[in-house]
């Protein structure tokens, strides 16, 4: 979970309770300026109301903190903001893996022609499914061929990648 | 630097290909929304149909030989998302509760498979597909070879059911200046598009290679324009 997810939790668990920047430093464990400009964000944004900034003088080294009280003022729209963001349908990925999908044996002058994706993108995204033992090239003929076909759905390439998840065989188990 | 530019070209085939599918993705409720689109083989259908399905996200299975109603049926399934079930009332149940959830367009491409042989295997697969239609009310295109429009007449059912027929036509001499000043920066002469038309029959592949081989020699000799001595 990132910083920004782990801190928004923090508040919505509070509810509309009012709380300190040091509460937070203490409960969710991070450092206190990651979690003060986080904060500052969600203050920005209008998702928090600050009450009062007050200055903390038991902090012995160098001149007193502010130690500032929030209060979540839009739990719902901060629940959107701190949900993991949705990667779009259709985006030039999804294009991509249809592409592949169908034609089985390719060239990225294929890829980009049939899905009006940029040269980088499919670069990228055949890189990386090529490390993740998708697809593979035969020599340097520029030729690439379907090894392993997952299924309709965009397979995760970075997280079969960072070894959180093996290539998945087959599309999600789902009941009509 | 004379390099053919990486676009797809929407020539009038496949814009008369959009218009069918949009036509049958608007129609009301009760009426049919099947389309057929036929052609000589090299006319661009395929990739035509791909183009459109990997921008609208529509779903596209490929008809095999021999294809029988219980392959189609599983090879819907997996291409719909989930994991394809055992028994035909399963199978059915799963395509009936995604399509009505959210209906998408389905694309059958080469049916002609189905019309090669006269087992009643494969009138069950037609059958099965017009079954889908009716059922789900999702728009269905069938492409083929361009025999297929006659055999399909020998199966009334379906053959009412289809709203739409696209013919492609080999490329004219218009489409292939279009072509021509879509994908490439040299200049061609009037003359040499109309040898490339005719030279290449109106089919796509050999139009590409000979305006290719036509950019390499013009870039050899440094030619400002394309003329037809420059052909080869």
């Amino acid at each position: 979970m990132n910083k920004l997810r782990l801190v928004g939790n923090e508040l919505l668990r509070r509810q509309r309770n009012f709380f300190s920047l040091d509460q937070i430093v203490k409960t969710t464990g991070l450092k206190r300026n990651d979690v003060r400009d986080i904060l500052l964000g969600f203050w920005a944004e209008k998702l928090l109301v600050r009450i009062h900034k007050n200055r903390d003088y038991s902090w012995s080294k160098g001149p007193p903190l502010l130690n500032v009280r929030y209060r979540v003022i839009m739990p719902a729209k901060l629940a959107a903001r701190i949900a993991p963001q949705y990667r779009g349908e259709n985006n030039a990925a999804d294009r991509i893996w249809f592409v592949i999908r169908r034609k089985v044996t390719f060239t990225r002058r294929d890829l980009r022609i049939l899905t009006g994706a940029s040269s980088s993108n499919v670069r990228w995204y055949t890189k990386r499914l090529s490390k993740a033992g998708i697809i593979s090239t035969r020599g340097r003929s520029g030729e690439w061929f379907l090894l392993n076909d997952v299924g309709p759905r965009r397979p995760y390439v970075g997280e079969i990648l960072s070894g959180k998840r093996s290539v998945r065989i087959g599309p999600k188990r789902v009941v009509a | 630097m004379h390099l053919m530019k990486e676009k797809f070209v929407t020539t009038k085939n496949v814009r008369k290909f959009q218009m069918a599918v949009h036509r049958v993705n608007h129609k009301l409720r009760g009426v049919e929304r099947m389309a057929l689109v036929t052609g000589e083989i090299g006319l661009g259908k395929t990739e035509a149909a791909t183009w459109y399905s990997a921008h609208n996200g529509a779903v596209m299975l490929n008809i095999w030989p021999r294809m029988s109603q219980h392959w189609l049926l599983r090879a819907l399934v997996w291409e719909l998302g989930m994991e394809p079930g055992w028994r035909p009332e399963k199978l059915i149940e799963q395509i009936k509760g995604r399509l009505l959830a959210r209906p998408r367009t389905i694309i059958f491409d080469e049916i002609d498979h189905l019309f090669r042989d006269s087992g009643s295997g494969r009138v069950d697969t037609l059958e099965t597909i017009r079954k889908v239609h009716d059922v789900c009310h999702c728009p269905v295109v069938l492409i083929g070879e361009e025999w297929v429009d006659k055999k399909m007449s020998k199966f009334p059912r379906i053959d009412d059911r289809i709203v739409e027929r696209v013919r492609f036509e080999k490329f004219d001499l218009s489409d292939v200046k279009q072509i021509i000043g879509e994908l490439s920066d040299s200049k061609f002469e009037g003359d040499a598009v109309e040898k490339i038309t005719q030279e290449s029959g109106g089919r796509f592949r050999p139009i590409m290679s000979l305006i290719h081989a036509a950019e390499e020699r013009a870039r050899v000799n440094q030619l400002r324009s394309i003329g037809v001595k420059d052909l080869g």
